[in-house]
């Protein structure tokens, strides 16, 4: 029994190669089964925030944001239209105009890093991407915040930042890929240092190399976007 | 046959324990949603308070925008670092569980009743709330194992040099933390 438990794992490592990819997705639990969260209704709209950002205007920064996903070949539109309100969103009145329940994703600057403590989260945070799933499994809202208390730089960058909020937004969580550089240099496992130009922009920490290769997308992120919304 | 057969036991079993290392390379750290990382060394001496604490309660709380929160309490056992009066405290993240629909933040931390942990904590809100110094990696679990009657840091120390508590010696080893020598090296550290 034991000899061809060894010969099919054997087979596996001839026959199936280990896939390159690590990525993660929201997902649920139920039973024996396992739910990735998705939208179901796309292309997914925004309503973005009337204030600045990083000392201009948001709106292009989140445009390019959304370009970036909208390249992947073979998916489904999914960054869709948007519109601009005329408030700044605030502390004070971030209850009052965001929303989890109209199926539109808020887009909020947060000028002074006010809004991300107000909500409880560490001064570290540069971006949160926080979505509502119905009991189905079904992503219906979301609220993206960027930090725009730290001038961008290549320590880290803005715009790499939008990019992976907008991937919680789509229900992609965290990758582990990229995890043996940047939290572990005294000890790597015996495995090969990876490239920082090559971690996933979902690797949840900002690039110790030069943040501004998060801005583009990585075969893990593609991988699981095509899983999550093929054409 | 019996040589062939335990050449075969061993290289399965070789097998199997390189497969699950690989498994838990990639699941041994906590992430958090996206932070510039810090080493354990740094939190711990820009956190106000740090604290070895037993979760004793989850509350969910709904905002006027569909936003959930979850307030955890805790009983706190050893205040680690800085300065508390209070025997418990409260931290309140964003994200949380109805019967209907769940609020995703992710990577947030969560807690079950019981369960201990050391605690990185920043300044209190307004409201009278702990926020973490970092939000997954500000949270330490504690492992308990049976064998050695021993508990356990369960994440990784990078940064920090650990002392043995007994001897007062500088560890050989960071791979397996054992909680009295972590909060040893951190008071040591922090300079308590």
């Amino acid at each position: 029994m034991r000899t061809i438990h060894l010969f099919l794992i054997l087979i596996s490592f001839v026959f199936c190669p280990f896939n390159a990819f690590s990525y993660h997705v929201l997902n649920d639990i139920s039973g024996n089964r396992v739910q990735f969260n998705h939208w179901n209704k796309l292309p997914v709209t925004f309503r973005i925030d009337g204030g600045t950002l990083d000392g201009g205007d948001g709106v292009p920064l989140f445009l390019d944001a959304c370009d970036e996903w909208n390249k992947i070949q073979g998916l489904a539109n999914i960054c869709g239209s948007w519109t601009q309100i005329d408030e700044d969103i605030t502390s004070s009145n971030f209850n009052d105009i965001t929303s989890l329940s109209d199926g539109i994703v808020d887009i909020v600057f947060d000028e002074t890093g006010e809004i991300l403590t107000s909500l409880g989260l560490p001064a570290t945070v540069l971006g949160v991407g926080i979505t509502s799933i119905n009991s189905s499994g079904i992503i219906t809202d979301g609220i993206l915040v960027l930090n725009g208390s730290r001038p961008s730089s290549t320590t880290a960058d803005i715009l790499a930042t939008a990019v992976h909020e907008l991937g919680h937004i789509w229900g992609l969580a965290h990758t582990p890929v990229g995890a043996i550089i940047t939290t572990n240099n005294s000890s790597n496992f015996g495995l090969d240092p990876m490239q920082p130009s090559a971690i996933p922009t979902m690797f949840p920490f900002t690039n110790p190399e030069n943040d501004e290769f998060g801005r583009t997308l990585e075969p893990d992120d593609i991988a699981v976007m095509k899983i999550l919304y093929p054409e | 046959m019996k040589d062939r057969k335990a050449k075969l036991l061993v290289l399965n079993q070789i097998l199997l324990m390189t497969l699950m290392s690989v498994f838990f390379i990639g699941c041994n750290k906590s992430y958090a949603t996206r932070e510039i990382y810090k080493p354990v060394d740094e939190m711990a001496r820009q956190s106000e308070l740090i604290v070895l604490a037993k979760c004793i309660n989850n509350k969910t709380l709904e905002e006027s925008n569909g936003l959930l929160y979850t307030i955890t309490t805790f009983n706190v056992e050893d205040v680690v670092s800085g300065e508390l009066s209070e025997k418990s405290i409260s931290i309140k993240l964003p994200g949380g569980t109805t019967s209907d629909r769940d609020v995703n933040v992710p990577d947030r931390p969560e807690f079950v009743d019981n369960e201990e942990v050391v605690l990185f904590l920043g300044n209190k809100t307004q409201e009278g709330y702990y926020t973490l110094e970092s939000l997954n990696e500000g949270v330490y679990r504690i492992q308990y194992d049976q064998a050695s009657d021993t508990r356990f840091v369960s994440s990784g120390v990078d940064g920090m040099t650990v002392y043995n508590s007994t001897t007062g010696k500088e560890s050989g080893s960071a791979n397996k933390v054992s909680l009295e020598d972590f909060i040893f090296s951190l008071k040591k550290l922090t300079g308590k």
